[in-house]
């Protein structure tokens, strides 16, 4: 239960520094970071899935409800916890993570490099959904896959600002 | 059924998902107009060809209830014209204004269908699709967007009997609008249903072919200045005292089929007056209704 209160707290917390300070700054309009999805990166493998989908959804809303773009987040994060649950199905082995003491993806697990294809390619499909939602239209294709890229890597990186001030290891 | 709900319940993650992310995206069509305008605009790019040939069906079929419409708006508005009054008439003289609504109203205007009308027969008459309910009466005109008609003679509840121009019975009186006066009787002599005669025009009036002629303000049942037709030939010698003259008719009889009935709305103090014409003068004020 602690945890579940822990996950809302944070998650508001991230809402708030993601429309608050994010959204506010513009460092290009090729780089719009949304590193928010640390929440997903956090939470146990083995969560409820439908309780996690639910979830992502009134964050999405949250984070829509503050910054005035309803459903566009919502979209992304529900796509995202969508595809993480059977991205995690298919390359992660909760037996094999239980034996090293790990419940999220770590450095640890495989190393890495592995570890940052994972949190890249997640980063990258949640972009993806939201950009497309963002542009909707076939002749932005080129400029979709591209702000997608390289919003990811800005969000990677403050991702792992996000981790080292909070001093998860 | 019961594979129904097993499947249901099997597949309940992506349904889920699926559910969610519906409602997203009818957030975002719902609450960004730039979104909105595209998903919309390329959904109904795809359609628009379907939905035209289906609203050209349904204006075909819908053509005569907008017609109904036209011919409603119409009467309205000729209701609502100044010019309600006949042109000699003092305009906006207070005698004629109505007390309840402040109008100018000397007619009223009521629309019906010809539902049965001849042009063969020596005495044609007219079946209109308005009785006495909707308030039509004897001795009311009857006129098309085109012209004259003729003259209700009888009314039943709810159709009435209109003599029509083309009836050796039927007599009125023009106003030459080119000469300014007012002359001859137009009468059918049962041949041509699309022309008239017009005799008793003095010969020493010069008149010319071409020349149009309206109602005058002498008839007590037609409101003047309303078609009637068109000089097309006249002539004269020296034994008679009159013009011969042919008048093509500006109503076309054949294609009669929304028609109008003028109500004066003070012909009940016309009758009176009408009544106390000595009896030996009846033959003359007939003839120039």
């Amino acid at each position: 239960m602690i945890e579940i209160a822990r996950y809302i707290v944070s998650g508001l917390l991230l809402a708030l520094v993601q429309t608050f300070i994010l959204q506010e700054v513009n460092i290009a309009w090729w780089i719009k970071p949304m590193p928010y999805i640390l929440l997903f990166l956090n939470i146990p493998v083995a969560m409820n899935k439908f309780g996690m989908l639910i979830g992502a959804f009134f964050f999405g809303m949250t984070i829509d409800a503050f910054g005035g773009s309803m459903g566009m987040h919502t979209a992304a994060c529900v796509s995202l916890v969508y595809l993480k649950y059977h991205i995690d199905a298919y390359f992660l082995d909760e037996n094999s993570m239980q034996l090293q003491g790990l419940s999220v993806m770590h450095e640890d697990y495989k190393g890495w490099q592995w570890y940052y294809i994972y949190v890249f390619s997640l980063t990258f499909l949640h972009h993806l959904v939201f950009f497309t939602f963002d542009y909707f239209r076939w002749s932005a294709f080129l400029t979709i896959i591209w702000i997608s890229l390289t919003s990811s890597i800005a969000s990677v990186f403050f991702i792992q600002i996000f981790r080292l001030l909070t001093g998860k290891r | 059924m019961l594979v129904i709900f097993r499947w249901i319940r099997n597949q309940a993650h992506p349904l889920l998902f699926v559910l969610l992310l519906l409602s997203a995206v009818t957030q975002i069509f719902r609450y960004h107009f730039y979104q909105h305008s595209i998903y919309f605009g390329q959904a109904l790019g795809a359609h628009r060809q379907l939905d035209q040939w289906k609203s050209d069906v349904k204006a075909y079929f819908n053509l005569r209830q907008v017609n109904q419409q036209l011919i409603n708006e119409n009467t309205l508005l000729k209701q609502q014209l100044n010019w309600n009054l006949t042109f000699n008439s003092p305009k906006r003289d207070s005698s004629y204004q109505d007390d309840k609504t402040g109008n100018f109203v000397k007619y009223e205007y009521i629309q019906a269908r010809v539902i049965r009308n001849s042009v063969q027969d020596q005495n044609n008459f007219i079946i209109l699709d308005r009785g006495f309910k909707d308030g039509i009466k004897r001795h009311m005109s009857v006129v098309s967007p085109m012209g004259i008609v003729g003259v209700v003679v009888e009314s039943a509840e709810h159709y009435s009997l209109v003599m029509s121009v083309l009836n050796s019975k039927f007599e009125i009186t023009p106003y030459i609008y080119d000469l300014k006066t007012s002359q001859g009787v137009i009468s059918w002599n049962g041949e041509d249903p699309t022309m008239v005669d017009l005799e008793e025009v003095n010969r020493f009036v010069k008149v010319k072919n071409g020349m149009k002629l309206f109602t005058s303000n002498y008839s007590l049942l037609f409101p003047a200045g309303i078609p009637i037709g068109t000089i097309v030939k006249s002539s004269s010698n020296l034994k008679s005292n009159f013009h011969r003259i042919s008048v093509k008719l500006a109503t076309d009889f054949g294609q009669l089929d929304v028609v109008t009935v003028i109500k004066n709305i003070h012909q009940k103090e016309l009758d009176v007056l009408n009544q106390a014409i000595p009896a030996d003068k009846e033959d003359d004020n007939d003839r120039n209704r």
